[in-house]
């Protein structure tokens, strides 16, 4: 077991290796760089090209790429996730502010999609073709077919200028204390609306799973005891369709973390997807590169904490192992 | 049996832990003082509370944050925004004209190459202690100081004597910064430079209070805690910033020299333009820096005590072209095919002027511009200039401003000129552009008071989009600039607006007014001249 965790966090650091190093080449191959952002601009136009040029000698953004990159590897393995030219701060500190409004907003919009999905999915399998089913599959054709800035901004207009129930955007109201309910009262609306865009999917694999898993021998052997219907459903058929629910959440994993990035800076939500867009925006890759180092680390521990979750709903798969 | 509850309450466990951090992690950004969540959040409940009982406003910023409160470290106009409320610059741009800030008044000497700077003796820091000229030379010499360390703004100080191209202190040269007296000191230039020239080149030209910072290392003054709660001269106090970049909350500067605010807080937040007239309706916000579509104007006007204000400034499109691609002629050739009316119809809504320059249209010494398309002139300077009809000229356009590009391609395709439309993220065009893989590209800025404002753009070393090698507008822009006598100055501007219109090194397209929507309250007034000014507003009784 022990041999197998290893192998895996060996596997993840190669991974994560590949991935900051195709992120890096990537953006080398974007025009313009953060000197041409911070100086230029649509008012561009007035520093000399000495200036420019000793601007990008002493960001070393004069290097090769490969050269560029080694140095930025050199300072991670030495804990210096580097410095956001754009911001004059570190990168580790810019993460550190971040990093927690993007966990909770995912974590929470996770949450909803979760007891969203599992009892329609369920409810769909158990009665196949009725209304509930068919409400289901609409909440699942609804949510994988609306783009996320949609329902975002159709959202924003009904519940917060149509009905005034929840703020348009930010993580606290203006000039009020910064408490729990405040926050909680901004968390909803993003939340909701990340968490939908998410059920499709879990809804649909939730009912096929379930449906298969209905069909099979001992569910019958289940009811023929006399077990009442709900202890039938959950205990004997939901519990044996876990696998494949649990990969489909793992799969919407880096969703969650990273994806969210439209959702953030439409609500001007303060969390990693807004560093990286206006990161980008600035060609200010540093932070990027921070940020898809800790998206990457937290799905690759995410998948190893699924292999654990596959164990215990599946004893035999210890066994097995 | 046994060892899967242990199991499951591992993972209970750690999904706790993971909660708790995640909601301890929102409020990391608190930055008012103490590190600590529980004191600085108790600080942020009372500048909350504070300014429920006061007269408060919030301003939205569009779409980017702040990126740092330390002020020569601003790079974003909505940072210059911020540096704005909490210092004092020198001087800065009016509606149409120079206003004198912390500098009472300038003695150009020597052609431009020598300054002496007379302070307001009324700028005060906001712990009470005056702003004098000791700080300006302080200021300036630690941040020219090798050990202070690099930053992209740096290079505003490169002109300065004694700096080199970076605008740090070169070896073996001394500054050019002398303290005349209390309120006075001296700047010595490498390149002379005229007052108007020195606005747009010193956004991040602030003092900083040298009895509460020279006790610190050179080296760690641009990250020490004090910018995170900083003291400033200007018309904001600091209160809070409850979330980094993302919120951040001011109180009145009561003894401002220019007069106190109406409002007792002020809280600048980041909104994005799409959601901008939500927050509106929903009254989050009294004023917003984005620019709305006229449609969104119209539904916002009148609802929920919301008015839409018009501004006396304008933005004005251009046409970035290279000009060592095509000559003085072409180019006036090619300005002759785009339709600016069409322009001003189809994009503006009608509610805008053709323009052959940048010269503020109000401004009295302004040539009324008599735009015409003239397909047949302009086939027949092409000819004679051997245009080489099978090119096609790249025209880069940055994302949304399609409809521009095709107006202007239809134009060129009227005289058999070839036009390739390459759209993109707006940084990336004007990379290319720079780079040369453009020929020309679509760009736009705010109309300023100076005449020849932008003129930078215009040089040979400066200019990076126009690639341009010629001196002379550049020389003519200066002349402008240390013109003192009225008429012959007018005299210059009608020079500057004919050379403009004749050999455009920039295409002038268009220049359009610009609209505000303001919360019930505030009065209306806003001139985007003084948009980053929240201090001279009225508020609605």
């Amino acid at each position: 077991m022990r041999k197998k965790l290893v192998s895996r966090l060996l596997f993840s650091l190669v991974i994560m290796l590949a991935l900051t190093f195709l992120v890096f080449a990537l953006s080398s191959l974007i025009k313009g760089n953060v000197v041409d952002t911070m100086l230029g601009g649509e008012e561009a136009g007035t520093i000399s090209e000495e200036a420019y040029n000793a601007l990008l000698h002493q960001y070393g953004l004069d290097q090769p790429v490969p050269i560029r990159y080694w140095n930025w590897l050199v300072d991670v393995l030495h804990g210096d996730l580097g410095t956001s030219v754009a911001q004059n701060r570190s990168v580790a500190s810019l993460l550190s502010q971040r990093i927690g409004p993007t966990l909770l907003l995912s974590g929470t919009s996770l949450l909803i999609s979760i007891i969203i999905s599992l009892p329609l999915g369920i409810m769909s399998a158990y009665k196949p073709y009725s209304i509930w089913d068919n409400f289901a599959s609409g909440v699942a054709f609804i949510s994988s077919s609306m783009p996320g800035f949609m329902v975002c901004l159709f959202a924003i207009y009904v519940f917060s200028v149509k009905l005034g129930i929840f703020p348009t955007y930010g993580m606290y109201y203006s000039n009020q204390p910064q408490t729990i309910g405040n926050l909680l009262i901004h968390l909803a609306l993003p939340a909701l609306v990340s968490g939908l865009t998410m059920t499709g999917g879990l809804i649909k694999q939730t009912r096929s799973a379930v449906l298969e898993v209905m069909n099979e021998e001992y569910i019958k052997t289940a009811r023929s005891k006399g077990l009442a219907e709900f202890k039938v459903v959950v205990r004997h058929g939901f519990r044996n369709a876990l696998i494949p629910i649990i990969t489909q959440i793992s799969l919407s994993l880096p969703y969650l973390v990273g994806g969210s990035v439209v959702i953030e800076q439409i609500f001007s939500w303060p969390g990693m997807g807004s560093l990286i867009i206006s990161s980008i925006y600035a060609r200010d890759y540093d932070p990027v590169l921070g940020c898809c180092m800790v998206i990457c680390a937290v799905v690759l521990l995410g998948n190893i904490l699924v292999d654990f979750v596959y164990l215990l709903v599946d004893p035999r798969l210890s066994k097995e192992r | 049996m046994k060892k899967r509850t242990k199991l499951c309450r591992i993972v209970s466990m750690v999904l706790a832990a993971t909660m708790t951090f995640m909601l301890a992690a929102c409020g990391s950004g608190e930055t008012s003082g103490d590190s600590t969540l529980s004191s600085a959040a108790g600080t942020s409940a009372e500048t909350a509370a504070s300014a429920a009982n006061g007269k408060s406003l919030v301003y939205a910023l569009n779409k980017t944050s702040w990126n740092t409160l330390v002020p020569w470290y601003a790079t974003t106009t909505n940072s210059w925004m911020i540096q704005r409320c909490l210092y004092e610059p020198l001087i800065q741009a009016g509606e149409t004209e120079l206003v004198y800030c912390a500098a009472e008044s300038i003695d150009v000497q020597e052609d431009g190459s020598y300054w002496e700077v007379h302070l307001n003796p009324g700028v005060t820091w906001h712990d009470g202690t005056p702003s004098t000229a000791e700080d300006w030379v302080w200021t300036l010499e630690t941040i020219t100081n090798p050990e202070f360390g690099t930053f992209t703004e740096s290079v505003q100080f490169s002109n300065i004597q004694g700096t080199n191209e970076l605008g740090f202190l070169a070896e073996g040269e001394t500054l050019g910064v002398e303290l005349i007296d209390d309120y006075t000191f001296s700047i010595r230039w490498k390149t002379p430079i005229s007052v108007e020239a020195f606005v747009d080149l010193s956004n991040t030209w602030r003092a900083a209070p040298k009895h509460l910072l020279e006790n610190i290392a050179v080296a760690d003054l641009g990250t020490d805690e004090f910018w995170t709660h900083p003291v400033g001269n200007g018309p904001c106090i600091f209160e809070s910033e409850p979330v980094t970049g993302q919120e951040i909350r001011f109180s009145a500067n009561k003894d401002y020299y220019l007069g106190t605010p109406q409002w007792d807080y002020v809280t600048y937040v980041v909104v994005d333009s799409t959601n901008a007239a939500n927050a509106y309706l929903n009254g989050e916000i009294d004023f917003c820096t984005a620019t709305l579509s006229t449609e969104i104007l119209e539904e916002l006007d009148g609802q929920n005590g919301l008015h839409v204000e018009r501004g006396n400034s304008r933005t004005i499109s251009m046409l970035s072209i290279n000009n060592s691609k095509f000559n003085a002629r072409v180019r006036y050739a090619l300005s002759l095919l785009i339709d600016k009316q069409a322009l001003v119809d189809a994009i503006a809504g009608g509610d805008g002027e053709p323009q052959g320059d940048n010269v503020l249209i109000y401004l009295d010494s302004y040539i009324p511009y008599e735009h015409v398309v003239d397909v047949e002139t302009a086939k027949q300077i092409l000819e004679e200039e051997n245009f080489d009809f099978t090119q096609s000229i790249k025209l880069g356009v940055a994302n949304g401003n399609e409809n521009t590009g095709m107006i202007i391609q239809q134009g060129f395709q009227s005289a058999g000129v070839q036009c390739e439309i390459i759209s993109g993220e707006f940084t990336s065009i004007l990379t290319m552009q720079a780079d040369g893989d453009t020929d020309c590209s679509l760009q736009s800025w705010y109309e300023k008071f100076d005449p020849v404002s932008q003129y930078t753009n215009f040089g040979p070393e400066t200019g990076a989009y126009i690639h341009t090698t010629e001196t002379k507008y550049i020389e003519l822009a200066d002349k402008i600039h240390f013109c003192t006598d009225e008429a012959e100055k007018t005299e210059l501007i009608h020079e500057w607006q004919e050379l403009l219109r004749t050999e455009c090194p920039m295409i002038f397209l268009y220049s359009k007014p610009v609209y505000f929507v303001m919360s019930s309250k505030l009065v209306g007034g806003i001139q985007s001249g003084v948009m980053d000014m929240p201090w001279l507003w009225e508020l609605a009784e």
